[in-house]
């Protein structure tokens, strides 16, 4: 089980994650049927984000199903947190003991009190989490070891389709480099460790930097690392303002970062993206697909729906954006985009000089 | 697409409120009877204090657990739905 969690906590978790994968599979599925039922697709408007306005219109209103998928889906996503604020306290003295169990394990935190947080982080409660990234001082353990584990891992939660293996996404994402060897790997907002891990079981021999705004996703990223026996320097930092010299990576990765940014806030990752990369060196990005290479105009109304209802606030404009042509314009060459729905694969190499 | 019969006309949020709240009234007792049987069962030397908080279900137990889990929220959730999921 979990580090401190208890029967309480345990149950309340397996209610979510199967009421979030139940409304996933079997209350979707059956709005689909809807969906092609009331859909009159000659009748839809030009431009992807006016069909996705002009179909959530009409089963919003006219399709029971779904409006319950969206109220269950809500639901699961305000309680999560609740439910592990509550795991959190019973558990609190077990967490604790294993934080100081790895003190000397898994590599070091950089930690920098001037870092400077852009306001579209400071100010939004990403995925309702109360007070956002840093709404409590252990957050990163609560995201990683409660929420990610033990609700999304079971699918049905944002992008991650139910009975969709959560991890999966990332080992495959990783896989998408060009080389069967990277010396030094940079991940743009590590979070919790949870890529790095992917990233470093697909590339072992490779020294992992990762920078990340959260000084509590960055000390669960630590831990996560020491449980794994991997040694990482874990930066806080902005994306956008890297500490590091020009050309100091081979490989710098970003892993369901850039639908949490606004699209200004992307060029400017991907500039630095750019610099910090070493000649014949690539950047890889995994998310979840923009709307014009997803499977389906149902799939992309779901998908929409986590902008406002998620606090989700960019994901809409990331899910429009032109992803390799962001790629291009930061001067990364051979831009390829390959996948599925989540992940979504986009990658550069820096030209040679 | 609704084919089955309405018998209620539309209930205030207060007829809803004081039926969840009486819900959560008897959930509270049940609980509170849950708890008793517990520390009796402790007591009387048969588990240790902590031995429920920190069971694990073995594959059995979690399979059975995941079944009428699921049973629940179909039966309870579900009941709008019925005839669809």
């Amino acid at each position: 089980m979990a580090t401190g969690l208890k029967q309480r906590g345990r149950a309340d978790f397996n209610f979510l994650a199967d009421l979030a994968r139940w409304s996933g599979m079997s209350l979707q599925g059956a709005a689909e049927e809807d969906f092609d039922r009331l859909i009159d697709r000659d009748a839809l408007p030009e431009g992807i984000q006016h069909q996705i306005r002009a179909v959530t219109k009409v089963m919003e209103a006219e399709s029971k199903v779904y409006q319950w998928d969206r109220f269950f889906t809500r639901f699961c996503a305000e309680q999560q947190f609740r439910s592990a604020l509550l795991a959190y306290e019973d558990g609190e003295q077990d967490i604790l003991a294993e934080y100081e169990k790895y003190a000397d394990q898994g590599g070091t935190v950089h930690l920098n009190p001037d870092v400077e947080t852009p306001s579209y982080w400071s100010d939004t409660e990403f995925h309702l989490a109360p007070g956002g990234w840093e709404g409590h001082p252990r957050m990163g353990f609560m995201i990683h070891d409660y929420v990610y584990d033990l609700i999304f891992s079971t699918g049905g939660v944002g992008a991650v389709r139910a009975g969709e293996k959560f991890t999966d996404a990332r080992v495959t994402t990783a896989q998408g480099g060009l080389k069967d060897h990277y010396d030094e790997i940079l991940s743009l907002g590590v979070g919790t460790g949870r890529s790095a891990v992917s990233i470093q079981q697909v590339y072992p021999d490779a020294r992992i930097t990762g920078v990340e705004l959260g000084r509590t996703e960055l000390e669960h990223a630590k831990l996560v690392a020491a449980r794994h026996g991997y040694s990482w320097e874990l930066h806080q930092a902005a994306a956008e303002n890297l500490p590091f010299e020009d050309d100091s990576f081979d490989l710098v990765t970003a892993f369901i970062l850039f639908h949490e940014v606004p699209v200004p806030a992307a060029k400017q990752i991907l500039a630095e993206a750019y610099r910090v990369c070493r000649p014949g060196g690539e950047v890889l990005i995994g998310d979840v697909a923009p709307y014009k290479d997803q499977a389906s105009l149902f799939r992309c109304m779901v998908l929409d729906w986590e902008t406002e209802n998620r606090e989700e606030p960019f994901w809409r404009g990331s899910l429009l954006a032109d992803r390799p042509g962001l790629v291009r314009d930061a001067g990364f060459e051979q831009v390829v985009e390959f996948g599925a729905s989540y992940p979504w694969v986009t990658r550069g190499v820096k030209p040679t000089r | 697409m609704e084919s089955r019969p309405q018998y209620l006309h539309a209930s205030s949020t207060d007829d809803l409120a004081r039926m969840v709240t009486g819900l959560t009234e008897e959930l509270w007792v049940l609980r509170d009877r849950v708890m008793l049987l517990e520390r009796a069962v402790v007591d009387a030397g048969v588990l240790a204090a902590d031995t429920v908080d920190e069971l694990v279900p073995d594959q059995e137990l979690a399979e059975l657990l995941a079944t009428e889990r699921l049973r629940l929220i179909r039966r309870v959730l579900g009941a709008p739905l019925a005839d669809r999921v």
